[in-house]
């Protein structure tokens, strides 16, 4: 089963301004993890440095036991899928279709594998009837269930998706909600929509002065306003105007 | 009235992104241009471009011959000429600028026509004009007929290099871009400009900086999403219809009618 181990990590942009100074933590399989924090809190680069974007200055990552370095980054990004926050990043073929496939077949799946896990993925995302549909057709909605798409064709053991619910309507929004919900394996969700967390992640961290400053329940973090304050969020919607909900 | 120029720079914008999808689409859709293999298409354009330019400087008549090929792939495939004509017409500018000079710095006489005196360099402007315009219609078919990563998985079957492959389809992705984010930065600057004609000279460095590192950045992301899907520079076929039969008989067709016209040139006679 899928293991991931932050260990200490460090890391800047700039020598002197270091975005994390020393974060660890560890997500095991099954596990939904949300990442909250304000703007600038290093969400983004987090996901970064585990998908190997970017690299650490310091302390190690480890997917399964093996630490990601230029020489592992290619076996270690076969197993993570990640989602950018922007779906126009994401998608660049020409159909859906395409898209989805192009995981797949750059891992040498054959022809008739690569169709049964764009069925599959195209199904597990809800969007089957969009399988020839030209990108630039599509609504946001329906390009951000393309993106996630895209990478659940190559069936990810580890999920990292940037801001999913961002410029999404309610009615998409739900949707991928339950789409995030229905999928398996380990996910890691970076986002500001605090209401979208709670729907979807039983822990969250909590990103602030260079590190993690909270690591826990997310129903927990998400009732305490003055904490969630402190760091530049607010509370989520569902609790600031819920009857008879407990909050701080 | 400068309000409508405005509107009409963002529009050719638009229009310009529209179109590239538009050809995209129809790509897509032509079921008997995707029935031939992309390395049929692509060897067959390259061979008639060196066809093409193989004929020697002073002989345009010596080009006509050569015009059976396009002519005949816009009839076979459903390409508008009209619509070529109307795209091409920016490039066939460039085309015609090029050896215009030729007439002046070569004044030999070489032929008379009617009473009229034709000089070396008016011949070698003909035919360069000629050689440019075939070579140009040439590559343009095999763009309607083709999609860019069609025509990259060809360029690797001939084993041209990864890197000059990748290069080139990245550069179709980031005109894509550069379109869109000019698109949008052009909108975005007239809504705060309302009436003024253009764009102020005052804010171009600023524009063209900022329009330049937001494609970069955009194209970083697009290209960081194709390595983390395991791009390693190889490309793949999308169409379940490739006709090898078909695709072999058009290079040997293509092939024989470009061999028999350079041996027996019948124009000459």
């Amino acid at each position: 089963m899928a293991r991931l181990e932050l260990q200490n990590i460090g890391f800047a942009y700039e020598t002197a301004h270091w975005v994390f100074e020393d974060v660890s933590f560890s997500v095991e399989a099954n596990e939904t993890v949300g990442i909250i924090g304000a703007n600038g809190a290093g969400k983004s680069t987090l996901l970064k440095l585990i998908v190997g974007l970017e690299m650490v200055n310091r302390g190690t990552i480890r997917m399964d036991g093996e630490p990601l370095t230029t020489k592992t980054l290619a076996s270690i990004r076969r197993k993570e899928g990640y989602v950018f926050q922007d779906a126009e990043s994401q998608l660049f073929m020409g159909t859906v279709y395409e898209d989805v496939a192009f995981a797949p077949e750059n891992y040498g799946v054959d022809r008739e594998s690569v169709e049964e896990q764009v069925k599959k993925a195209l199904e597990l995302t809800g969007i089957s009837h969009l399988r020839d549909r030209h990108i630039y057709k599509l609504s946001g909605g329906e390009k951000k269930l393309a993106s996630i798409a895209t990478i659940l064709s190559t069936e990810p053991e580890m999920i990292l998706m940037d801001e999913p619910s961002v410029a999404l309507d309610p009615c998409n929004r739900d949707k991928l909600i339950r789409v995030i919900n229905g999928l398996p394996g380990m996910k890691l969700l970076a986002s500001h929509d605090l209401d979208f967390i709670y729907d979807t992640c039983q822990r969250t961290l909590v990103l602030g002065k260079g590190g993690i400053v909270y690591d826990g329940p997310t129903e927990q973090v998400l009732k305490d306003r003055a904490f969630l304050e402190q760091y530049g969020l607010r509370l989520p919607l569902s609790f600031r105007f819920a009857v008879g909900r407990d909050c701080k | 009235m400068k309000r409508n120029m405005a509107k009409h720079s963002t529009g050719k914008m638009d229009h310009a992104i529209r179109e590239i999808h538009h050809v995209d689409r129809e790509k897509g859709s032509c079921s008997r241009s995707n029935e031939l293999h992309p390395l049929a298409k692509l060897s067959v354009t390259i061979l008639y471009m060196l066809f093409v330019v193989s004929v020697e400087n002073y002989h345009p008549v010596g080009l006509l011959y050569l015009l059976v090929y396009p002519l005949a792939m816009m009839i076979l495939y459903d390409i508008s000429f009209i619509r070529c004509m109307k795209r091409l017409k920016v490039v066939f500018f460039f085309v015609f600028c090029m050896g215009i000079a030729n007439p002046i710095f070569n004044r030999i006489p070489v032929l008379n026509f009617w009473g009229i005196t034709l000089t070396a360099g008016m011949l070698s402007m003909i035919t360069l004009w000629m050689k440019a315009l075939l070579t140009v219609l040439a590559g343009y078919i095999l763009m309607e007929m083709t999609t860019m990563d069609q025509i990259c998985y060809g360029l690797r079957c001939l084993h041209v290099p990864a890197g000059f492959v990748v290069l080139l389809s990245l550069i179709y992705r980031y005109l894509i871009l550069f379109l869109k984010e000019t698109d949008r930065m052009m909108k975005a600057y007239q809504l705060r400009a309302p009436g003024q004609k253009g764009v102020h000279f005052r804010v171009w460095g600023s524009l063209l900086g900022n329009l330049l590192l937001r494609t970069m950045d955009q194209g970083q992301r697009v290209y960081e999403s194709m390595i983390l899907r395991g791009f390693r520079g190889e490309y793949y076929l999308h169409t379940g219809r490739v006709s090898k039969r078909d695709s072999y008989l058009f290079v040997g067709i293509w092939m024989g009618i470009f061999v028999i016209l350079k041996l027996f040139p019948i124009v000459y006679r």
